[in-house]
């Protein structure tokens, strides 16, 4: 697997000021890499969204705005399970889309916007939100960061959840081990025996992993033979 | 197009034969928006039926141009495919790399992926084929064939037909698609699938069933109730599905495999 585009975006968002939180980072990092002027970090706390990092105010205000009204792309991004971009914020598929959001983003001066979901397969983890000064879409090669540093923000924050400290890790290389079907199962088998949903045995198997000092595959092989059963 | 009227596929309201029938279904169901993942499962799992073989894969390059295992007919032939892509050595990798059908009829140790073929012939299949999924000079995944015997050409001709109408849905009848509409396909049926493995692992807990029952459950009940296998397998985690498809499901005959 080609895993340097991977590696390189995980090492920024590892490196960039370490001290700083890590829904920080992945705001930071999406507004370089989506060359944005401000950029936001929300997780779902279902029906609502909380704000978990903005780069500034702008960012803050456009998705408390999005709160307030109850529509725009985070909101959306969750219903279609894949990025929505709006190239022209002014341009009339926008304003029909979001009636009053719209004119949020027109007094903000955003120009056009991307927004990416965290998701881990049925389970909605968050949002990526990247508001533009300029008119325009992202290009391939940014779509393509967009959904790695989404994969690699997806996989930080259920260790934030998980209470597993900033930078330790519990898989060899976590981007490649996300697509690890045996996580998956793993995932579905303990949401059933614990009845709870996808997303908390997600979390609930991090928290394993780290607890006992093992790899997130390994708890999760021991899962799928049924060798494993957690306990909340 | 509008929905099936009932809970039979199109082409058994037509009753016509399995080989025609498999190209209908395919598209149809594109045509009626399903799913990729829905489309390429369909694909694995009416190759077995209608070559026949004992076990069909289907790998697809991700966003970054890492291969991912995206659908397969068993278990054992997503093991298969998930060693081949995590050893990053094996016919399917070849296929991808060169955009060329490969057959491996001997599975010799001495060949040229001596750890996948003992793992192939410990899972009793002899003969491997990977078909390559591709547009113009693009390949976008392959087709893997497992089976116990060598196919004829004839059967690994229809197994290429089959692919390319497989690859036209997912290109959605267009050939030159740019970048990134393929990359959006991508992450999307990376996302069904990794919901598909955790609706096996729900199932797999509740009922005390294995990973490979659990998977022909979900493909039975959502072809018996006309559902898409992702749009199932979404309810089955996010616990959302109603009474007839719970009894369904309850109910569902798995034959031990």
């Amino acid at each position: 697997m080609n895993t340097d585009r991977w590696a390189e975006i995980d090492s920024v968002l590892k490196s960039e000021t370490s001290t700083k939180p890590v829904g920080d980072r992945i705001a930071n990092v999406a507004n370089k890499l989506l060359e944005a002027v401000s950029s936001s970090v929300t997780v779902w706390s279902m029906p609502q969204f909380l704000i978990l990092a903005s780069t500034d105010e702008r960012a803050l205000a456009l998705d408390q705005s999005q709160l307030v009204l109850g529509e725009g792309p985070i909101y959306d991004t969750h219903e279609a399970d894949s990025p929505v971009f709006t190239p022209d914020t002014h341009g009339d598929d926008c304003v029909e889309r979001w009636p009053m959001f719209s004119t949020s983003l027109h007094m903000a001066n955003v120009s056009s916007l991307i927004t990416f979901p965290m998701q881990a397969g049925a389970a909605h983890i968050g949002a990526i939100s990247a508001y533009r000064d300029h008119i325009g879409g992202p290009t391939i090669e940014m779509y393509r960061d967009g959904l790695i540093l989404a994969s690699l923000a997806t996989e930080s924050i259920l260790l934030l959840k998980a209470g597993v400290p900033d930078g330790h890790a519990i898989a060899d290389f976590e981007p490649a081990l996300r697509n690890d079907a045996v996580i998956q199962q793993a995932a579905g088998m303990a949401s059933e025996q614990l009845s709870i949903s996808v997303l908390e045995a997600m979390v609930i198997m991090r928290s394993r992993a780290f607890s006992t000092d093992t790899t997130l595959l390994s708890i999760a092989t021991a899962i799928v033979s049924r060798e494993l059963t957690l306990e909340i | 197009m509008s929905p099936l009227p009932s809970s039979q596929t199109l082409s058994q309201q037509l009753g016509i034969s399995d080989v025609a029938a498999t190209f209908v279904d395919l598209v149809h169901m594109t045509a009626s928006g399903a799913s990729t993942v829905d489309v390429f499962s369909t694909l694995a799992a009416r190759c077995i039926e209608i070559i026949p073989i004992e076990a069909s894969g289907i790998l697809l390059f991700d966003v970054d141009h890492g291969l991912q295992v995206i659908g397969s007919s068993s278990h054992s032939a997503h093991l298969l495919d998930l060693f081949q892509v995590q050893n990053d050595n094996g016919p399917c990798l070849a296929c991808c790399r060169d955009g060329k059908m490969v057959s491996d009829t001997e599975l010799s140790p001495n060949g040229p992926w001596p750890q996948f073929s003992a793992l192939a012939r410990n899972h009793g299949f002899t003969a491997v084929y990977a078909i390559a999924l591709k547009a113009k000079e693009h390949v976008l995944g392959a087709l893997n064939l497992f089976s116990t015997r060598e196919l004829t050409e004839k059967e690994l001709l229809l197994a290429q037909a089959l692919t390319d109408v497989a690859t036209i849905a997912f290109l959605q009848a267009d050939p030159d698609q740019d970048a990134f509409v393929l990359a959006r396909q991508h992450n999307t049926a990376l996302i069904a699938r990794n919901t598909m493995e955790q609706a096996k692992g729900v199932l797999c807990q509740r009922y005390t069933i294995d990973l490979d029952q659990a998977y022909t459950r979900i493909l039975r009940v959502a072809s018996s109730l006309n559902m898409g296998v992702v749009q199932l397998s979404t309810a089955i985690v996010n616990r959302t599905i109603d009474s007839d498809t719970s009894s369904a499901l309850d109910n569902a005959y798995t034959p031990y495999i």
